[in-house]
């Protein structure tokens, strides 16, 4: 190892503990989780915390993605202060090491800790009601079963952000909305898109029936496309699912929709319509 | 592997800052050319600064694309603040919301133009006298287009199932398939095309007065069986009758969001096969989606107040 290479290692060894990562390990989702774990188990191979020379071959095989996604997601990594570049070769063949921000690399640890310990006591427990002859086949099964733990524990954590974001997976449709309960997000969709086009057929009929009633007409025209704007809003703009930040922003032109539609929309002409009138001057 | 030549991911640009000067600058002086003036009658020198608005336009938009085109990643810095709350969503698509909001303004300042003026005239009825030409009265553009209404309602579909195919190519690309992600935009591409050349096909035989059948004339003025009112002998257009100017002007701007739209939808696309949205990156695509679903709700709203009543 040159004196450069060894400089570039150590300099990102001292920008790992000098940095704070900008978000923690349980909030990465897809291929950056992906990543980050496969690292890990690399740096907690070495006692500095260095990865081995890891090609962007092998990356895009464990994120199952292009090598620019890959790319595209390990500047990301950087920019969080989440991975820093160590020693690379560029170019054919070309590899880089790595090294994880300490705190997140601790924070792993230590979640690959905990799960051990509980996969362990879990193996305690069942070889102590199992039967004495077949103690030593369980504490092998016990050892397997830990370490198998190591390698998923991240994976799991992985998973667990990413069912948090992922709205089309995580958040169900109401049963009324698409007919009964469905996993499948496009069915979904496509059933909400089916209520759309029920909603329009039914107030085009309604409209070619020519009610004489005003206030019939106007209550079956705003009433059905306000349903048609709780179908659009709900799920295609994901609002059933979005933080309480996006419905309260949504809702603040509503006080501006009601002085336009009561204060200017709904006036007659012999109302009075100055603002020195209205304030009695 | 080295990415040091990987783009760095924030942009920071003048682009949206001077597209937005310009846009007033093209608005002030569309106003001034069409009805500025002593009379209020337009004055002609403003189609000057009208020009260089729309020049600036394309400047900024231009640059804008530029800008963004190599980027490799998308910007996802949520808000900087030390309350959880604001930091749920990120910086874009907040932004985006306060966009929509803006918008939201736009059209309620249309429809509630259109309802106060509609609420000052007395609607069409054979029972009182609306003068020789139905001058008095107020005969809305869906009387025009109800012999025709089919291809509102065509229309109507083609945004629906837009908004549809939108959330698709959303989905697709968090599911890591950016070719059905593109297929899917290609095919909102494809839709809201539809849209505007059936919306502009219909502008024009409205305008020429192409809409109303052999069995209806003028002496006729049977306006309770959709025949043409007296005023609209002539055709429809935006300067006939208050009914035309509010469905022009309201019809007009939402089509002009769709074109807009579209333009969004070509870049997307071009993106798309250029880098390919996956499970990483797709917010773009998620941002679009919020506009294109707002373009459609606001269609939920124009739809039944001047093609059904």
């Amino acid at each position: 190892m040159s004196k450069e290479k060894y400089d570039k290692n150590k300099e990102a060894l001292e920008l790992s503990n000098g940095n704070d990562p900008l978000v923690k390990f349980s909030e990465l989702t897809g291929i950056q989780s992906n990543l980050t774990s496969y690292i890990y188990d690399s740096c907690s191979k070495d006692p500095n915390g260095i990865s081995e020379k890891i090609t962007i071959k092998e990356l895009c095989e464990i994120a199952d993605t292009s090598a620019p996604s890959v790319k595209k997601s390990i500047l990301r990594l950087r920019d969080k202060n989440i991975l820093f570049k160590g020693e690379y070769k560029d170019g054919r063949g070309g590899w880089t090491q790595y090294v994880l921000s300490r705190n997140v690399f601790d924070d792993m640890k230590e979640l690959v800790t905990v799960d051990n310990k509980a996969k362990s006591s879990e193996t305690k427990t069942i070889d102590n009601a199992g039967n004495d002859t077949e103690n030593n086949s369980k504490v092998e099964v016990g050892v397997e079963s830990a370490s198998k733990t190591v390698d998923e524990t991240p994976k799991s954590a992985k998973t667990k952000a990413k069912d948090h974001h992922d709205e089309h997976e995580d958040h169900s449709f109401p049963n009324w909305v698409t007919f009964g309960h469905t996993d499948n997000p496009i069915e979904a969709f496509v059933k909400i898109f089916a209520w759309l086009v029920f909603w329009t057929i039914l107030e085009v009929l309604a409209i070619v029936q020519e009610f004489e009633s005003f206030i019939l007409n106007m209550t079956i025209l705003f009433g059905i496309a306000i349903i048609k704007c709780w179908f659009i809003c709900s799920f295609f703009m994901h609002m059933a699912w979005d933080p309480p930040l996006v419905n309260r922003t949504a809702a603040v032109p509503f006080f501006f929709l009601a002085v336009l539609f009561l204060a200017i929309g709904l006036t007659t002409p012999g109302a009075v319509d100055d603002l020195a009138t209205i304030c009695g001057f | 592997m080295s990415d040091d030549h990987e783009h760095h991911a924030h942009i920071e640009t003048p682009a949206p800052f001077i597209f937005c000067i310009a846009t007033a600058i093209m608005f002030i002086g569309l106003v001034m050319a069409t009805a500025g003036g002593e009379n209020k009658t337009g004055d002609g020198g403003y189609w000057f600064v009208f020009i260089m608005g729309i020049i600036g336009m394309f400047t900024a938009f231009f640059m804008w694309i530029q800008d963004y085109w190599n980027q490799e990643g998308e910007e996802d810095e949520h808000i900087e603040t030390h309350h959880p709350f604001w930091a749920s969503i990120s910086t874009r698509k907040f932004g985006i919301w306060i966009f929509l909001l803006t918008e939201v303004m736009v059209f309620s300042t249309l429809l509630s133009a259109y309802m106060r003026y509609r609420a000052a005239v007395p609607d069409y009825s054979p029972d009182i006298d609306c003068g020789l030409q139905f001058e008095d009265c107020w005969v809305p553009a869906a009387d025009v287009i109800r012999s025709h209404l089919i291809f509102g309602v065509i229309n109507t579909f083609a945004l629906l199932l837009s908004s549809l195919t939108v959330v698709l190519a959303l989905y697709a690309a968090k599911n890591n398939n950016p070719k059905a992600a593109t297929r899917y935009l290609m095919v909102t591409f494809v839709l809201g095309t539809l849209f505007l050349v059936l919306k502009l096909w219909e502008w024009g035989e409205m305008k020429d007065g192409h809409f109303w059948g052999e069995e209806c004339n003028v002496v006729k003025q049977d306006i309770a069986h959709h025949c043409i009112a007296p005023k609209y002998e002539h055709g429809f257009w935006l300067d006939t009758s208050i009914e035309g100017s509010t469905f022009y002007i309201t019809t007009g701007t939402h089509g002009a969001h769709v074109f807009i739209g579209l333009i969004a939808i070509l870049y997307l696309i071009a993106k798309a096969n250029k880098d390919g949205y996956n499970e990483e990156y797709h917010e773009t695509i998620e941002l679009f989606g919020l506009y294109w679903h707002y373009v459609d709700l606001v269609w939920v709203f124009v739809f039944p107040f001047f093609y059904l009543y």
